[in-house]
């Protein structure tokens, strides 16, 4: 039990690092310098040290921004913010009434419609998810 | 009042559907009256972010001009902030 258990976690860490791999062949990346305690810095290189998990830090903020992303705008009370800033912007556009009606045709042209269906579908799973989620 | 699906809504912006078009030319004009709370303004934005056959800015300048359109709708009734507010409590 215990070696398949083991197997299975080098399995997930091997599809893990050829994920990595794929990852760093094909996407463009950005250098950013970010300041931290010196105590947390000193905890995540141990967690480094320890467990192997990731390899090297960059992956580990990498992923921690990645998941603090998705689980921020997953919270309700932002969506509303954002939505909020959104139609402050838009209540400032300078676009005439033409203007926006001629891009509006352009964008149309653009879009498949026979996907479009699908994806007001899909937005309303993941709204109602969202709302599930909040009550 | 003419309360819309979140359906008519993203096919009156995008779609080629004359009704849903008409609909909302309608609302624009002040013609018919309706309203639209924060959960469907959200599926809207959801669903445009979801577009197929637009690219992410694209994506972006179609919420924006969403939004703006629904800015200038004479027919839309209800200040969006205090429904963002009820959305966001």
């Amino acid at each position: 039990m215990g070696v398949v258990g083991y197997c299975s976690f080098e399995r997930a860490l091997s599809h893990r690092l050829l994920l990595l791999c794929y990852d760093s062949i094909t996407v463009k990346y950005a250098n950013v310098s970010v300041k931290f305690p010196e105590e947390l810095n000193q905890e995540l290189e141990r967690f480094l040290d320890e467990t192997g998990v990731y390899t090297n830090k960059s992956e580990f903020i990498k992923e921690a921004v990645r998941r603090h992303l998705v689980e921020l705008n997953n919270e309700p009370a932002l969506s509303a913010l954002r939505i909020e800033r959104l139609l402050a912007r838009a209540e400032q556009h300078s676009v005439s009434d033409d203007e926006l009606l001629d891009r509006l045709e352009d964008l149309r042209d653009q879009v498949d419609q026979a996907a479009l269906a699908d994806a007001v579908e899909s937005a309303r799973e993941a709204t109602a998810d969202e709302f599930a989620e909040q009550s | 009042m003419k309360i819309l699906d979140t359906n008519l809504w993203v096919f009156g912006m995008l779609g080629t559907n004359s009704r849903a078009e008409h609909l909302l030319d309608e609302i624009e004009r002040g013609e018919t009256v309706s309203a639209i709370n924060a959960y469907m303004l959200q599926e809207a934005l959801e669903a445009f972010d979801r577009t197929p056959g637009l690219t992410p800015e694209e994506r972006d300048e179609v919420k924006t001009l969403f939004l703006t359109r629904l800015t200038r709708m004479t027919g839309l009734i209800e200040a969006f902030e205090s429904r963002c507010r009820r959305f966001a409590a």
